[in-house]
Formats: C-alpha cells, sequence, structure tokens
C-alpha cells in the first residue's frame, strides 16, 4: 500500500509555503499593532492604565474632532461615488469624446500626491490670494471670494479629489465587467437606454460602488494632508490633526494611540460589512465573460459629460502639475512663468544644492522598487490562501492583509519604531525599517489588487493541473500567477507609487543616511519654502508620470482596474 | 488500470451534508454514469474521488491503493488521476500542444517523449493542425478535445469527467458523446462520468448510479435503469413521468376503482402507499368511440390540454378520481380537449413502486 | 654609541613636551580654537550624530564647513521640534543611542523632560561662558545658538509701513479682520512661548478679541507664515520670523517686518550634549564651534540672532542688543501647557 502523502489542500511544500506567508504577514501586521494597543495602555512607566483612553474620550475637543472627520469621510465617501460612477460609465460604456485622455487623467489624479494638491488649491482657491478668486474679482468687481478653500467645503473637495480615484479603479473594473447581454434583455424588455442603466447597470455594480463608497471614506478617515493644509488654517480639525498635535510638547503618544485604535475597528466593521453586503449579492454576473460591451450613444449628451469629466480630472491632476511647475518657475506668482518672470533657479536648487534631495530621490526608489516587488509576492500569495481557502481560518488573512490601509500614518510609525528598535529585530537607522514600513503599509493594495485578479480565474483551472500532476506551488507558479499577471502587475505599480509618496511613518523612521524625497518635500514645507516645495513636488510627479506611463504601455489597457 | 471503490463516503458542511454514505464500485475499465439533478451530490462525490475535497468521512481505494481514508487523503496530483471539467478548463495562456504536454512535463518526461505522444494524443482528437493555437482561436468542441486530449496524455489509471459537454451546443454533444465512449473503448481506463442529463448516461455508461439528496437510489446497467426503475425518483428522473397513486389487491393495483395488471406485481406485503409508474409514450389512448378490443387495464378520462409536437401529441387527461396521466400519442390520433377518452395501460409497461 | 641615542631620546621629549604646552588648543578656523587631545579623541570617533531644526540648507553648509576643518563626519538629520521629541523619546525607550547632539526651541521640553529624564549632560562651551544669563541654563546643560525673533511680518504691496501695525493691541482694530495669520500653540512651539507671553500680558480677552478678526491659523512652525504672507493670502503674520522676512526682501519680494512696540518675542534654539552619544567627544567640539562666534556669525548672516556677543550681524539687520526681548524661560512648562489649552478653548483645535 502506498503511503499516504499531504494533505488535500496541497503537498508539504505548498503548504509550508502558504504557511510562511501567513505568519509574514502577521508578523508584519500584528507586532507593530501589537505594540500600538499596548501603549495605548501604558502609563509611560510601563504600568497598565486606562487613563489614556478615559482622556481621549473625556476631551469634548476630541469628539468634535471625530464628528468632523465623519463628516468629513462619509461627505468624501458619497461624492467619490457620485464623481466616480459617471466617470467610470462614461469611460467603459458610452461614446463621450476623450475617453482614453480621462482615463489616463484620472489615473494621473491617482498619482498625485493629496499634499501637493492641497498646496496647489491654496494657490489656486485661497479666499485672498487665490488666483481664481483674483480673477473673479477684477472680473466682477465684487468683494468677496468666488470659492473659499479654507472652509469645510474646500477640505471636503480637495480630500475628495484625492480620494474619488479609489472608487473610480473599482467601479470601472466592475462596469466593464458586466455583461452586455444583460442590458440587452433589458433594452429588449422596452427599457430606454437611460432606464437600463437605471435599473440594471447600477444595480449590477452596486457592490463596486459600495466598495468604492467604503474606501474612500476610510482614506478621508486617516487621511492627514489636505485637513492639515487646509483643515487647519479652516479651523476645522479632524482626528488626525488632532493626534498630529499630540506629538508636540507635551508628548501623548499614549492618547494618540488610543484615538486611533477606534478607528480601526471602525475600518473593521466597514469592511465587514461590505463583505457580508458584497458576498450575499455575489459576483457572478459581474465576473462572467465579459462580451464586447455595446457602446452607449449618448447624442448631444455626450458633451455635456465630456466637459463634466474633464473638469474633475483638471481639478483633481491638471491644475496640480500646471500650478506647481508656475509656482516654482516664476518669479513674481501670479504672473506667466515666461519671459523676464521664468527662473530655473528652484529647480536647479533642489536638484543639485538640496542634499537631501538627491539622497531622497535614490532611496525613495531604491524602497519603492522593494517594497513594490515583495508586496506584490507576499500579496499574490496571501490573496491566493484567502480566496481559494486554502488554509484553516483563511478568511482571517483577508482582515490582517487590510488593516494597516486605516491606521492613521503617524501612529503606525510609533508602532513600527516600537516593533524595530528592540530585539529580534533591530532595523532601526538602515533602510530596512523604511522598507518594512512600505511594505506592511502596502500589502493591502498589492493584496487588493491580487485577490480581485484571483477571484476572476475560475478554480478548475487549478485543479486541472493539479490532477495533472502539479503541486500546488506548481499550481500557483504556472498556471494562477501567469493567469494573473496584470493584476499583479497592476498592484506593483500602485505599491511602487504610493511608497515614492509616503510621508507619515517615513518622518519618524528615517535617519540621515535614509531620508527619502517625501520627507525632503515636506521639509521644504515646514519651513515655508513653498518655491522650492514646488520644484520638488513637480519633479517627483513627473517621476510618478514615468512609472505609470511605463506602466500603461507595459500593461496597456488593463493597468490598474481595467480589465484586458 | 484499477478499479475505484467508495465506502460509506460522507460530507459534511456545517449545516448542509452534500454526499451521505456512499458506497461503489466501480470495475477496472468501467465507464460509470453519476447521474443526477444539480444539488444531488455528484460533483461532490467526483471532487472527493480527485482528491480536491476532504471526506468527512469514508474511504476512497484505487485498486489496492486507500487514497482518502482515516489516516489523511493523497493530494490530487499523486493519484494517477485526469479529469476533464465543465468549463474544459483550458489553459488560456498555453497553446494547444503545451496544455496537452503540460501533465507529461509534470511527470519529468524527456522532450523528445513529450513531443511524441502529444502528438499522438493530438492526432487521436483530431487536432495535430491547431497544435499551436491558443484556446481563445478555438471553438468550444475544440477546446473540449484540447481538454480530452489533455486528460489521456497522462495515461491515467481513473478518468473523472464533470459534466463535460454541457457547455456544448446540441449536436456538438451528440457527436461527443460517441466520440468520449469511443475513446473509452480504446483506452479502457476506468472513468467516472458526471451528468445530469440521462441520455448521455445511457450513451456512454456501462453502468449508472442515479443519486439524490446526496445518496446512491440505484446502481445499474443502462436498460436496468430505465426499465427496472428502484424507487419513485429513479422512475420520475428517468421519464416515467406518470406517477399514479394506488393500491394493491390481489396482485392488482387499484386506480380509480378499477384493479390493473401489473407485472411482476405479486408481493402483497405492502401496506404503505404505492405509485403505478409509466411513461407517457407507453399509455395507449382511444376516443371513447372506439374502446379498445383488449379490456384489460383500461380506465376512462378527460381530455383537458393537448399540445402537437409534430412525431407526437401529448395529452393530460383526468381520470374520474381526479389525477391526471399524461399521455404521449401518435399524431394521428386526435381528441379535443373535453372529450372523453379510454386509456390503457399495458401491463408490461407498469411498474408498481413504492 | 649610547650616549648619542640617549640624547636623541631626550630631545625627543623635550620636543614633545614643548609641543603639547605650545599647542593645547588648536585653530581649527580663525577664531575658533579647540583643546588638541578633545581634537584628536573626537577624530578618531570619526563622526558626529546632530539632529537639527534649522532650514535643511543652513544644516548642509554648516556641516560641510565643519568636515571640512575637523575631518569629523556629520551625519545630521534635520527635524521639526515634535519631530526630535517623539524620535529620542522612541529611541530612549527602545535604549537607542544614535545621536550626540539635539538642536531645537520650545524651552519647556529641556526644562521638563529632557533635564528630569537625564538625557543630556552637563557641558559648558567656551564660548557659552560669553552668553547672558537668558540664553543659557544655569545649571549647563543646554544654552541657546541661535534664535528666531518674530515680529510683524506684513506685505508691502498690500499694507504700507505707516499703516502697519506697530503694536499687539494694533491687530485687534477691526480693520485688520481677516487680514491675519499666525500659527497655532498646538502644531508651533514658538508661537506657545508668544501666546503665553501676550496672555501674561494683557489676559485672554486680547485672544478673545482676536479672534473676532477671524485670523488664518496655520499648520506647523511659524516659518509656514511667510508664503501667506508673500502670496499676499494674508497681510499681517502676528509671529513671523524676522529672519525670513528679512531674506525674502532682500531677494525683492514685496514684504517688511515691524518688531512690535511691546517688545519682540524671541525663541531661542538650544543645543544639548546628549548622555551616552556614540562620539562624545566628536560631540564636544562640535558644540564648541556651534557656540563660537565664528560659526554664530555664519547664522547671523541668513539674519537669525545670536547669543554670541562677538557674532557679527549684517548692516541691514537689528542686532539682538538693540531689540526689547520677550522670551519665555523653560521653567514656564506648566503656563505653556495650560496657555495651549487655553488658546485651543477660543480658537479651537
Amino acid at each position: 500500500m502506498t503511503p499516504l502523502t499531504g494533505r488535500a489542500g496541497g503537498d508539504f511544500a505548498a503548504q509550508a509555503s502558504w504557511w510562511l506567508a501567513v505568519v509574514l504577514l502577521a508578523l508584519l501586521i500584528a507586532w507593530p499593532i501589537g505594540w500600538l494597543v499596548l501603549m495605548s495602555f501604558e502609563d509611560g512607566q510601563g504600568g497598565f492604565t486606562l487613563a489614556n483612553y478615559i482622556r481621549a474620550a473625556s476631551a469634548q475637543r476630541y469628539w468634535d474632532a471625530a464628528v468632523n472627520s465623519l463628516i468629513l469621510s462619509t461627505s468624501v465617501g458619497v461624492l467619490s461615488v457620485l464623481v466616480a460612477t459617471p466617470l467610470a460609465w462614461a469611460i467603459a460604456r458610452t461614446n463621450m469624446p476623450g475617453r482614453r485622455f480621462i482615463q489616463v487623467m484620472a489615473l494621473a489624479s491617482l498619482i498625485t500626491p493629496g499634499f501637493l494638491t492641497a498646496v496647489a488649491w491654496i494657490l489656486l482657491a485661497g479666499p485672498n490670494a487665490g488666483l481664481l478668486n483674483q480673477l473673479f474679482r477684477s472680473v466682477t468687481g465684487l468683494e468677496g471670494p468666488l470659492f473659499n478653500i479654507l472652509s469645510m467645503q474646500g477640505m471636503i473637495f480637495v480630500t475628495l479629489l484625492e480620494c474619488f480615484p479609489f472608487a473610480f479603479i473599482i467601479i470601472s473594473s466592475a462596469l466593464q465587467n458586466i455583461s452586455a447581454e444583460l442590458e440587452d434583455a433589458a433594452n429588449i424588455s422596452g427599457a430606454s437606454t437611460a432606464r437600463t442603466m437605471w435599473v440594471i447597470t447600477l444595480p449590477l455594480v452596486r457592490p463596486a460602488i459600495l466598495a468604492g463608497f467604503v474606501l474612500a471614506f476610510l482614506e478621508a478617515l486617516v487621511l492627514f494632508s489636505s485637513p492639515a493644509i487646509i483643515g487647519v488654517p479652516a479651523r476645522t480639525y479632524v482626528l488626525t490633526t488632532q493626534i498630529w498635535a499630540l506629538f508636540q510638547f507635551p508628548p501623548q503618544l499614549g492618547v494618540a494611540s488610543a484615538l486611533s485604535l477606534p478607528l480601526l475597528l471602525v475600518t473593521m466593521a466597514l469592511l465587514f460589512v461590505q463583505r457580508r453586503l458584497l458576498g450575499r449579492r455575489g459576483y457572478v454576473t459581474v465576473t462572467g465573460k465579459a462580451s464586447a460591451a455595446r457602446v452607449i450613444d449618448l447624442g448631444w449628451g455626450r458633451w455635456p459629460m465630456f466637459v463634466f469629466c474633464l473638469l474633475v480630472v483638471i481639478a483633481s491632476a491638471g491644475l496640480t502639475y500646471v500650478v506647481l511647475f508656475s509656482y516654482a518657475a516664476s518669479k513674481v506668482w501670479g504672473q506667466l512663468p515666461i519671459g523676464a518672470n521664468f527662473t530655473f533657479e528652484n529647480f536647479r536648487l533642489v536638484l543639485f544644492d538640496l542634499d537631501s534631495a538627491q539622497k531622497g530621490l535614490k532611496n525613495s526608489l531604491i524602497l519603492a522598487l522593494g517594497a513594490a516587488t515583495v508586496a506584490v509576492v507576499l500579496g499574490g500569495i496571501l490573496a491566493y490562501v484567502s480566496e481559494r481557502r486554502l488554509l484553516r481560518g483563511a478568511w482571517a488573512v483577508g482582515f490582517l492583509a487590510m488593516a494597516p490601509m486605516v491606521i492613521p500614518g503617524i501612529v503606525f510609525a510609533v508602532g513600527l519604531f516600537s516593533a524595530y528598535t528592540r530585539p529580534p529585530l533591530i532595523l532601526y537607522g538602515t533602510l530596512w525599517i523604511l522598507f518594512v514600513a512600505y511594505l506592511t503599509k502596502f500589502l493591502p493594495l498589492a493584496y487588493m489588487n491580487s485577490a480581485t485578479a484571483i477571484k476572476s480565474v475560475s478554480p478548475d483551472l487549478e485543479e486541472a493541473a493539479r490532477i495533472s500532476g502539479a503541486g500546488g506551488l506548481t499550481t500557483f507558479g504556472r498556471i494562477t500567477v501567469p493567469l494573473v499577471k496584470q493584476g499583479l502587475l497592476s498592484g506593483w505599480f500602485l505599491v511602487f507609487i504610493y511608497s515614492l509618496r509616503e510621508l507619515s511613518s517615513s518622518i519618524l523612521l528615517f535617519t540621515n543616511n535614509t531620508v527619502v524625497a517625501s520627507v525632503a518635500v515636506y521639509d521644504l514645507y515646514e519651513t515655508g519654502a513653498w518655491p522650492q516645495l514646488s520644484a520638488l513636488g513637480f519633479i517627483l510627479l513627473l517621476i510618478n508620470t514615468v512609472v505609470v506611463a511605463v506602466g500603461y504601455v507595459v500593461l496597456g489597457k488593463s493597468f490598474v482596474g481595467e480589465r484586458p | 488500470m484499477a478499479s475505484v471503490t467508495l465506502t460509506d463516503l460522507t460530507k459534511e458542511f456545517p449545516g448542509a451534508k452534500p454526499v451521505t454514505d456512499v458506497s461503489l464500485d466501480i470495475r477496472d475499465g468501467e465507464l460509470i454514469a453519476l447521474l443526477g439533478p444539480s444539488g444531488c451530490g455528484k460533483t461532490t462525490t467526483l471532487r472527493m474521488i480527485a482528491g480536491f475535497i476532504p471526506p468527512t468521512r469514508g474511504e476512497i481505494r484505487v485498486g489496492d491503493r486507500v487514497v482518502s481514508g482515516k489516516d489523511g487523503v493523497v493530494p490530487p496530483e499523486h493519484r494517477r488521476m485526469s479529469m476533464i471539467f465543465q468549463s474544459y478548463a483550458v489553459w488560456p495562456h498555453m497553446t494547444v500542444f503545451d496544455n496537452v504536454a503540460f501533465g507529461l512535463k509534470m511527470r519529468k518526461l524527456s522532450a523528445s517523449d513529450v513531443k511524441q505522444r502529444v502528438d499522438r494524443m493530438l492526432d487521436i482528437v483530431h487536432l495535430k493542425t491547431l497544435a499551436a493555437r491558443y484556446p481563445a482561436e478555438l471553438s468550444g468542441g475544440q477546446q473540449q478535445r484540447v481538454a480530452l486530449a489533455r486528460a489521456l496524455a497522462n495515461e491515467p489509471e481513473t478518468l473523472l469527467l464533470d459534466e463535460p459537454l454541457s457547455n456544448l451546443d446540441a449536436n456538438l454533444r451528440e457527436e461527443m458523446r460517441f466520440e468520449i465512449r469511443r475513446l473509452h473503448d480504446e483506452f479502457g481506463i476506468t472513468s467516472i462520468y458526471v451528468t445530469h442529463d440521462q441520455a448521455e448516461a445511457m450513451v456512454t455508461a456501462d453502468r449508472v448510479v442515479v443519486m439524490n439528496a446526496g445518496r446512491i437510489e440505484q446502481v445499474g446497467s443502462p436498460e436496468d435503469i430505465y426499465d427496472r426503475p428502484a424507487t419513485r425518483f429513479v422512475a420520475s428522473f428517468i421519464g416515467m413521468n406518470n406517477l399514479l397513486d394506488c393500491r394493491l389487491a390481489s396482485g392488482k393495483a387499484i386506480i380509480a376503482d378499477t384493479p390493473l395488471a401489473v407485472e411482476g406485481a405479486t408481493q402483497t406485503n405492502t401496506n404503505g402507499s404505492l405509485v403505478l409508474a409509466i411513461r407517457p409514450h407507453e399509455i395507449e389512448l382511444y376516443s371513447q368511440t372506439a374502446r379498445p378490443s383488449d379490456t384489460t387495464n383500461i380506465l376512462p378520462g378527460t381530455v383537458t390540454r393537448q399540445s402537437f409536437l409534430g412525431d407526437a401529441r401529448d395529452y393530460l387527461v383526468d381520470l374520474i378520481n381526479g389525477q391526471t396521466v399524461r399521455v404521449s400519442a401518435r399524431p394521428a390520433m386526435r381528441a379535443s380537449v373535453g372529450e372523453s377518452v379510454w386509456l390503457r395501460l399495458p401491463p408490461a409497461s407498469c411498474k408498481l413502486l413504492e | 654609541m649610547f650616549k648619542v641615542k640617549m640624547l636623541g631620546a631626550v630631545a625627543a621629549t623635550l620636543l614633545w613636551t614643548g609641543a603639547a604646552v605650545a599647542q593645547a588648543t588648536v585653530e581649527l578656523e580663525p577664531g575658533f580654537s579647540v583643546d588638541k587631545e578633545l581634537l584628536a579623541k573626537a577624530q578618531k570617533e570619526g563622526k558626529v550624530s546632530y539632529w537639527c531644526s534649522l532650514t535643511e540648507p543652513e544644516c548642509a553648509q554648516a556641516a560641510k564647513r565643519f568636515e571640512e576643518f575637523s575631518k569629523i563626519k556629520v551625519e545630521f538629520v534635520r527635524l521639526s521640534t515634535g519631530g526630535i521629541l517623539t524620535r529620542i523619546t522612541k529611541e530612549r525607550s527602545a535604549n537607542i543611542h544614535s545621536v550626540d547632539i539635539i538642536s531645537h526651541g520650545d524651552p519647556p521640553v529641556w526644562e521638563t523632560i529632557y533635564k528630569p529624564k537625564k538625557w543630556l549632560v552637563q557641558y559648558v562651551a567656551e564660548g557659552v561662558k560669553t552668553y547672558a544669563k537668558e540664553y543659557k541654563d544655569p545649571e549647563g546643560f543646554y544654552a541657546a545658538h541661535w534664535m528666531i525673533a518674530n515680529g510683524f511680518g506684513y506685505n508691502t504691496s498690500q499694507v504700507s509701513a505707516a499703516d502697519a501695525p506697530k503694536k499687539y493691541t494694533d491687530l485687534l482694530d477691526p480693520r485688520w479682520k481677516g487680514k491675519i495669520a499666525m500659527p497655532h500653540p498646538k502644531h508651533s512651539g514658538g508661537f506657545n512661548e508668544a501666546v503665553t507671553i501676550l496672555s501674561k500680558m494683557f489676559g485672554w480677552e486680547f485672544f478673545q478679541k482676536l479672534n473676532a478678526n477671524q485670523p488664518l491659523v496655520t499648520i506647523g512652525s511659524q516659518f509656514n507664515l511667510k508664503p501667506i504672507i508673500v502670496n499676499g493670502e494674508r497681510q499681517v503674520a502676528l509671529h513671523g520670523a524676522d529672519a525670513l522676512f528679512l531674506t525674502e526682501a532682500k531677494q525683492g519680494k514685496p514684504v517688511g517686518i515691524i518688531y512690535p512696540e511691546e517688545g519682540t518675542v524671541i525663541n531661542q534654539i538650544f543645543a544639548g550634549l546628549v548622555a551616552d552619544g556614540p562620539s562624545p567627544n566628536a560631540g564636544k567640539v562640535l558644540m564648541e564651534w556651534l557656540h563660537s562666534a565664528s560659526y554664530q556669525t555664519t547664522v547671523a548672516a541668513s539674519y537669525w540672532l545670536v547669543p554670541h556677543p562677538d557674532a557679527k550681524y549684517p548692516a541691514d539687520r537689528v542686532p539682538l542688543k538693540d531689540l526689547k526681548i520677550l522670551t519665555l524661560p523653560g521653567t514656564e512648562a506648566q503656563s505653556a501647557t495650560e496657555a495651549r489649552e487655553k488658546f485651543s478653548d477660543i480658537f479651537g483645535g
């Protein structure tokens, strides 16, 4: 009798690999978060206390901040979906002109750091000196500003510009997967095009719309850039800016942890609800083999649609590029950067004189390459384990992998600092700690992309390989990976782009030799050097653009959320 | 080649028991069909045999090897089986040649051996000229042939087929049934064929296993199943749609107070409810004026619906006790709705079931 | 033969001793000398780690110059006060000692955190001995090595010098409604000093009335007020770092600075030698230089104030001695903390 070998889930090598990935995940995530939890219960002398939570809960201004955070996140979540859905629909299903252009620009908004967008919008729509408001005044002769960016509405607006691309990606990939037959069926039953969209198309992508809302909501909840740069001047304080203030004198890191951990619970709850809702509906129609979608003729309506889409992407990406360049290249702001008003000085300064910019660009590129590659490998394996239920309790993998997304960066950095400055892993002072930080923070991006891609691959294809004699690992490598290559690659690009702009963890973890580009940018902001900030920001944007362009060429249409 | 033996195979999930105590002996070289409606447990059984699902209880043996038992389960890649999937599961990123060669490469055959065997397999399934194509460039039938070639190239001990033809159109499906049977006869591999289509099971299988609600209802040759269904479920599933309530009195089935002779109905021990099963096309229909000469087993009734199907006329006839009988009659036999008719149920066609 | 050798040895010994006596210190750059032995030990350490809150180009320039004459590598990290504080707190709790000298403002941090936690060692550089007592810790743990003088930075194309506010109370005039910018004490330690001082001078009614003029509140240090004023988003900065405005003005930007009649709030930027640093001797050499007139003259060239009486200021800069100084001792930590909360009660945050 032939002895039994291995378990049904896979052979020994495969099982070992899956476990290894899960253990790595647990260490990566649980280790720093564990330290955070610990810190929130610490009294500063190493003793246990609830004082941090009591202090957090008893101060009225934290409640006010929580309410503001909720207003901001909810508004941004809802508006993101309201902006992203027509945008995605127009690109995926209609004959609107310039669809390709709008799509590329929407991707550009994804890669534009919100920090730079916020600075650009202050320059554009500051109540007094904002260019748009000056223009408005000189044209109308009125006193008041057209739009005061330094307000709750302004903060929501700029945060929206940073967050809606998340919803856009998810909704557009869902729209592309809907079988046209479902729409045809509605048309033939006598429904008009508009009605079909309303009663068939929209309900079919409702899970994606919901997912888009959740993502945008969460992103807005933990965002620091716009709330700091626009929210503080608007005197609208949210949790992240309050947490940031706790890092000043007198430092209250315990209270900061105590304020952030509830955010983690909110997120867990939201992700859970989302999963329940999506699970019940099922993805069946959405992942079915898509026949070529029918293009909907918008008639004269395609022009207003085009203008709407154009305004969105100009506000979120185009203007940032133009404003930063003009601000960096003008001697006098407000006049065109041409002729006598043009200066290259700020670019020269940051490129050749600013030591941290040069070092930082180099380190950032190394880190982004490393983090993106490892995140995709790990995220891919974890998504595979989770989607295919290869291990008992595989459902927990998804939650764990998504957790870093929602801890405010600065607080997470403290957890990371605590985790990697003591045995067994002393990484502080090396690039490794930044690498681990980026890997942990952006694993969710790689995980999400991989999971979506793996979901769309029929398990039959893998089982066919197993029964043909391939082990679990061989099947993963020879069948699954080639089939989800596009999803993995778009995950790679996302992690790369996000690593290049990561600030909140880097600022606590960098040392002299490991300074990164985003820290250099922030430093320029903090010392009031906006022209140089604009110059370096613009250079960073250019690098991002080149990377995305390469990605676009390599991946073709399937880049970031689009199916081939 | 090997026999496959299932002993008390059971699968339980929280809140569901898709397969219960399935025991089955599949002889070496036999082609057996697992037939049943969707959700009957046939696919779960097949996937346990393949090793994709670990059974909750029971044992699976291939030849004298236990591949799944209380000591653990052998992973699919070590079971020396091949499988054909409903979705073909042809790998879209590999050419036809590479698809077929995959298993051989996994077995570390030399490149020349691989080439030789793949070429032969492609020849057998008439795909030789398409070796360099990708699956997306093939028709559904051709993809199915690739799947077949891939499964057979590996020289498996056991071939598993999971609804292999249900994605094909009707004409192709008929052709492929014979193709599968032809290949089975040529290679003689022990095969387990899952289907919900009784015609497919009848044409291809040596023996048919009818399953329902996770249990085996009947195992037998196609003739056995067709002519001698063991249970009401089997009877109705294989087309004996008329199940008429009756009771037994002195060897006769009593329906609407009329005693009907039923072949083989000798046992009188049953007190429980009985049904008389008969196929619609075996019932003879006569107009009221043309009462049949053979007056055994005739029942009066009233036509409530009729429809013309080209090669037959389909009638629903209400008996006087209110039971409805479906009759498939010759096209020439015309009776209009509301007309009184005679039905004759030939004793040889009647089957009594508990 | 033996005699000759003997003589040679004696001569060598004599020569060595003489050199040691004559060159107990070595001049590293004009006007800056350090103990030769200290320098030798420092050079053996080879490098010094320095965290500072000066702007990066200034940090980099200073580091480069120090490296050139001392042959000791400077590993500097530019960080804000909050950044340095969080970092050293976390480093100490993890028992990591990576820094030799820290430098930033916010006196209460030095007085109520660093000193009691014994994170600093006492070290009084030669230059510190020349400072006025306001600019150094009497116990010798830390001393200022540059300072920020804060006044009303204003946009000269929007406000004429004559119309510009002259004293703090001028800012309460409704004509400045919607025209003032200031930092937030929760984000700027420097401004927190000003808030503490002003609230003591005028009472909290000052800020309540100021709130009626709807000042713009920025995040980060007072440095961030500069672009707001340069761009004309607001006309007057309440706590503008004069050096930044003077530099911009020199480059032709439409800005100017006014020192309030009530006095100028000075933010002292201290430097302290960290206990158990990796290179204590190199740290001392750098410390000597940071407190030297020659270094501080360079800092003053960027219009910053410096405590060394011998440092030279540019001609277009009011020197320290001519300013009416308002400064907050580190011992006022408690009132500084209360002021921060009180401010938040009025302005939010």
